[in-house]
């Protein structure tokens, strides 16, 4: 006998719970979490900061490239740190390595298919840029009332081209996979080389998970 | 009478204390001792502190010594601790489930829940419920 698809959907929700409670029992996972989230949306906004405002002329706020790049980066950090929080363990189970050693090939895969989800959920972004922080909108009023306008920004908006969203989308998607997945490989690769140095300090008892020789009687 | 006991463990020094008692209880009656290491669904350290993650292999080769002359047998499972242990304890028909009362605490027990608690509550035998503090 099936389950009703009412039981499926209860079952399924319960096992994503427990996938979310047991990734993120461990602190480590948050700050992990939040450091990649960091990392893509810093890093990874300041390439797309590039590809969009400077190098396809987008119609921003007439600011300063510096305080464009922190006003989009941290907007998206916001609105993706959940995106992010979701992703590294639905992928981990989904990938479903069940404790197999962590190698080469099992990182890069998980980079990969993290770096092209979070792509795909950031192909939106330029629309939603424009519709929420694009040039005339009451949050790029504020920046430029706040930061002061850029002279030769203000010169550049008045001759910006129009874009499509959609090419602009797909742009976002298409340098995002590779640029996404190769800054959370490098923030896997920093998370662990803080943990290492941690472990370090503490001695070389904590080198490892603890096993049968601490437990003496 | 007790015929075979099942304990958990998830290779930490205070499981491995609730495994030793449970050892002593296995020699005492002549029973069976299955030891069990349930895997969480997903473990952040995987990703992030492969170096980490239990060695489960290396504990269990540990158990072997530790276990001499008496009969054992070890298990590995995935998913929820505190089902998986009382699931294989009514797979097993084991007469006694032994637990550790310190497993995880702070956060962890937030998300988690406490093993023993849950155990408890849900086991379909005998629960011998072991003091751990002095390993934490």
């Amino acid at each position: 006998m099936t389950a009703s698809p009412a039981v499926r959907v209860r079952e399924s929700a319960r096992s994503w719970r427990r996938v979310l409670r047991s990734f993120y029992s461990r602190p480590l996972a948050y700050g992990a979490a939040v450091f990649v989230s960091a990392i893509l949306a810093y890093a990874g906004g300041g390439i797309m900061f590039w590809l969009h405002a400077i190098y396809r002329g987008e119609n921003g706020p007439p600011i300063g490239h510096w305080q464009h790049w922190l006003l989009d980066s941290t907007l998206g950090f916001v609105a993706l740190t959940p995106v992010v929080l979701l992703l590294l363990p639905a992928v981990l189970w989904t990938l479903g390595w069940q404790g197999r050693k962590a190698d080469g090939v099992r990182v890069g895969g998980y980079v990969v298919v993290v770096g092209m989800l979070f792509a795909l959920v950031t192909g939106p972004g330029p629309l939603l840029h424009n519709a929420i922080a694009g040039a005339g909108t009451p949050l790029a009023n504020l920046a430029t009332d706040v930061f002061g306008p850029d002279p030769q920004m203000v010169e550049r908006q008045t001759d910006a081209p129009e874009r499509s969203a959609f090419t602009e989308g797909v742009l976002q998607v298409a340098l995002g996979i590779p640029v996404y997945s190769l800054l959370t490989l490098a923030s896997i690769a920093a998370v662990r080389r803080v943990v290492r140095l941690s472990r370090r300090d503490r001695g070389p008892g904590a080198a490892r998970a603890p096993t049968l020789a601490g437990a003496g009687r | 009478m007790i015929r075979s006991i099942l304990v958990g463990t998830d290779t930490s020094a205070a499981a491995t204390m609730a495994v030793d008692e449970a050892s002593l209880l296995a020699r005492t009656h002549g029973a069976e001792l299955v030891v069990l290491y349930v895997r969480p669904p997903v473990d952040a350290r995987e990703v992030f502190d492969p170096a980490g993650v239990p060695d489960v292999d290396r504990h269990f080769e540990g158990l072997a010594d530790r276990l001499s002359g008496l009969r054992f047998r070890t298990r590995r499972e995935s998913g929820d601790a505190a089902a998986t242990i009382c699931d294989v304890a009514e797979e097993e028909g084991v007469d006694v489930i032994v637990v550790g009362n310190r497993g995880v605490h702070g956060r962890r027990r937030w998300l988690l829940g406490s093993v023993p608690n849950a155990v408890l509550q849900h086991s379909p035998c005998s629960v011998f419920v072991v003091d751990t503090r002095e390993a934490q």
